[in-house]
């Protein structure tokens, strides 16, 4: 039977017709809407009819554009403290999830349960625990006596893109959490008890077994949530709406705006692309900083 | 091998899409043309709604059997318009098909539907923010034989500002009166006071002591009052009501954009004050978007608001039902300007829709008297046809009263108003914060503005 069809359909040819289909799809749902994006991004609507201008729209984007290089340094501000902290956590907890013993299944749970949550409800959710007139975290910081008067999170003249950065990272820890500690289980005992052997402390384990191994679950948990975090919007658009000013307007609510609120689609298409070359930047810069290829 | 893998996704990605999209319009989908609108005026200022002559004809000519609407947020929160939806299907025999929207999603999704030239959808609900811009791209089908001098005397003075180059491209669904007070009769009487501020001043003495510490724990319980700083058109509009007040309207001084007017400077003064100085509103009013503040007042956090009047609704329905009074916001001076900003909502025609005929009879019915008349009765929403506020159901609409105090409103509608909206909310903030000065953050938002306009 396999040898009638090799006959029939050369070079895998059979294999390439069932998945067509799936490419035909493919093609419309993703490759048409990329590469008429990408048409876009060289034209100017501005006066509602769509006209060729080149590079024009990346030129005023790069030299032109103060707000565009304001934003993009809100939105690596954004990346780095929030998939930063977001490591740090996913780590500890981790590595805790992975030495208890009992209760493993429900403790695995708990820490997953933010995961589940919608992104804009956890917005939403965030939004009434930061309030603050009614604000849980204001009641309960007052009640502990850290605070005097409660603090209007969302509204500080400085360090509103820090909270931004960490409501982020409550939302992302469960994801590193889950990679690391997939990582974390494919780290042989033997190693550890060698080790102890040779009488080395947690932090020699960690340093010279743990995080070795551990860097393509790291690179790879770490690199996906900071892409994801470089494009997310409901957290900014819910909690502050790019506000207070423009102190936590980020590369992606300018887009929106520019498209749907501006509506002006060429220049939004271009910054569109930028923020998907600056994305593959990022992919090369943390492969370049997090080598995994020595890990023999 | 790779040769015929590039060639068929070539070929999907310019062949499909050129047969997906495009639509020509038959001389069948032309047949609005024989319908006879006038006279128009007594046409929908009738008790009953009355079909233009021929309209059934041109339907069925057009073959249409069902629209789709597209409506801002759900339906079950619009009851008014199901009703008008099921009046318009009895008289026509067309059904309707309402497709519920959150608002922040309604450009997202309907921008690509006329990029694509789509005709899934026949009529679009619009806005300020839209209005111009789908106009300007020619998605939207002008609708000038639904209207002449006659028909627009039966509408406030604002529906004429929705003219374009001498066209018209929407007719109205309704136009929410922004500056309504809304206060807490029982926080005022312990405050001293039996009536609501008349004035500014008396309004700020008045808040004053309606900001309270009622259990002396550092947290103010009870705020005098709370505005929205933020959202898409909210912090504009909070500065302009502001300054409407004080004689001055920023979207149209001599015919331009003026933010840093000095009237519109002592406006965002005034609230910065409000904030800063007198402390009599949540610090947190710069992320205060859309329906926040309501929250607020009916939550019992806030004895004076100033907000659209569907508050009037969800107050009704609240634990507060029996203990709130709307009045209308108080004037600078007793005998000053008391000119609100009217947010007006209308029904414009897709130019991709086939089924046109039907779209333009939806249109004449839904600002007709007995479609705004339910508006108004069922959904508590203003309406821009004159009539409707004499049906004996409007007249016991609590708020009634204070609308027939209203003699002066306006309703702007300009290119690259979002734009504008945008930047003078992110300066207002910057003011709010203490970053910048109100004269130096309005200075700000208005070189923003002639860049925009082209100044």
């Amino acid at each position: 039977m396999k040898t009638n069809k090799k006959q029939i359909l050369k070079d895998g040819q059979f294999g390439f017709l069932l998945i067509l289909p799936s490419l035909l799809l493919l093609a419309m749902i993703v490759i048409f809407p990329v590469i008429h994006v990408c048409i876009l991004s060289f034209m100017n609507d501005a006066g509602g009819k769509f006209v060729w201008i080149g590079f024009r729209n990346y030129k005023s984007i790069l030299f032109d554009d103060p707000k565009f290089w304001a934003y993009f340094l809100n939105s690596i501000k954004y990346v780095v403290f929030g998939i930063g902290s977001a490591f740090i956590v996913g780590l500890i907890v981790a590595l805790s999830l992975n030495t208890i013993t009992r209760f493993k299944g429900i403790s695995r749970t708990i820490a997953l349960w933010a995961w589940a949550v919608p992104p804009v409800i956890a917005s939403l959710m965030w939004k009434w625990l930061l309030n603050d007139t009614n604000g849980a975290l204001n009641y309960l910081l007052m009640q502990a006596g850290i605070l005097k008067n409660p603090v209007p999170w969302l509204s500080l003249p400085t360090g509103t893109m820090l909270i931004l950065s960490q409501v982020h990272a409550w939302t992302s820890i469960p994801f590193i959490m889950v990679i690391l500690l997939a990582g974390l289980q494919t780290i042989p005992a033997d190693l550890y008890e060698v080790a102890s052997i040779d009488g080395a402390g947690s932090l020699q384990k960690f340093k010279i077994i743990t995080f070795p191994l551990l860097r393509p679950s790291i690179l790879t948990s770490v690199m996906i949530s900071a892409i994801f975090a470089f494009r997310t919007f409901d957290i900014v658009f819910t909690l502050t709406g790019g506000g207070p000013g423009e102190s936590t307007e980020m590369l992606v609510t300018y887009v929106y705006n520019m498209a749907f609120v501006f509506v002006r689609l060429g220049y939004a298409a271009a910054l569109s692309v930028l923020m998907v070359i600056i994305s593959m930047l990022m992919v090369f810069l943390f492969v370049t900083i997090i080598p995994t290829k020595d890990l023999s | 091998m790779k040769k015929n893998l590039i060639f068929i996704l070539v070929a999907v990605a310019f062949v499909v899409p050129a047969f997906a999209t495009g639509t020509t319009e038959t001389p069948a989908a032309q047949s609005y043309a024989t319908i006879q609108w006038s006279p128009i005026a007594e046409r929908i200022t009738a008790e009953t709604y009355q079909l233009p002559k021929g309209a059934k004809e041109a339907i069925a000519a057009e073959g249409t059997k069902k629209l789709v609407i597209y409506n801002w947020g759900d339906l079950s929160f619009d009851p008014a318009t199901v009703e008008n939806g099921k009046m318009f299907t009895q008289l026509t025999g067309v059904e309707i098909e309402f497709v519920g929207t959150p608002d922040e999603q309604m450009m997202p999704k309907l921008q690509p539907l006329f990029m694509a030239k789509s005709d899934a959808v026949d009529i679009v609900p619009l806005d300020a923010t839209n209005y111009r811009a789908f106009t300007s791209r020619d998605w939207l089908m002008q609708v000038d034989m639904l209207w002449d001098e006659a028909a627009l005397n039966e509408f406030q003075t604002g529906a004429r500002n929705l003219i374009i180059n001498g066209h018209h491209y929407s007719t109205p669904q309704v136009a929410r009166v922004t500056d309504i007070m809304y206060y807490r009769p029982s926080m005022l009487k312990a405050a001293g006071y039996t009536n609501p501020p008349a004035t500014l001043d008396e309004f700020v003495e008045m808040t004053k002591k309606l900001t309270l510490d009622k259990n002396k724990d550092g947290s103010i319980d009870q705020w005098g009052y709370a505005f929205r700083a933020s959202g898409v058109l909210d912090g504009a509009e909070i500065v302009k009501s502001i300054a409407l007040l004080y004689g001055v309207n920023p979207d149209n001084v001599n015919g331009k954009v003026k933010y840093n007017a000095p009237e519109v400077v002592r406006a965002v003064d005034f609230l910065v004050k409000l904030r800063n100085e007198y402390k009599v509103v949540p610090p947190g009013v710069t992320a205060y978007q859309h329906g926040d503040v309501a929250d607020f007042f009916l939550s019992g956090n806030v004895a004076i608001v100033i907000d659209p009047t569907y508050l009037y609704a969800r107050c009704m329905e609240s634990s507060i039902k029996d203990d709130f009074g709307v009045a209308l916001a108080p004037r600078a001076k007793k005998d000053g300007p008391s000119t609100v900003i009217q947010n007006w909502n209308g029904w414009g025609i897709s130019t991709y829709s086939k089924n046109k005929a039907a779209a333009l009879v939806f249109l004449d019915m839904y600002r007709s008297y007995p479609a705004q008349v339910r508006e108004f009765v069922l959904e508590n929403n203003e309406v821009l046809l004159k009539k409707a506020y004499q049906h004996p159901e409007a007249k016991k609409i609590g708020y009634s009263s204070v609308l027939s105090q209203i003699t002066d409103t306006v309703i702007d509608v300009y290119p690259g108003q979002g734009e504008v909206y945008k930047a003078v909310i992110a300066e207002f903030q910057n003011a709010l914060i203490g970053k910048k000065t109100p004269q130096a953050a309005m200075d700000d938002a208005q070189k923003q503005i002639d860049k925009i306009m082209g100044y």
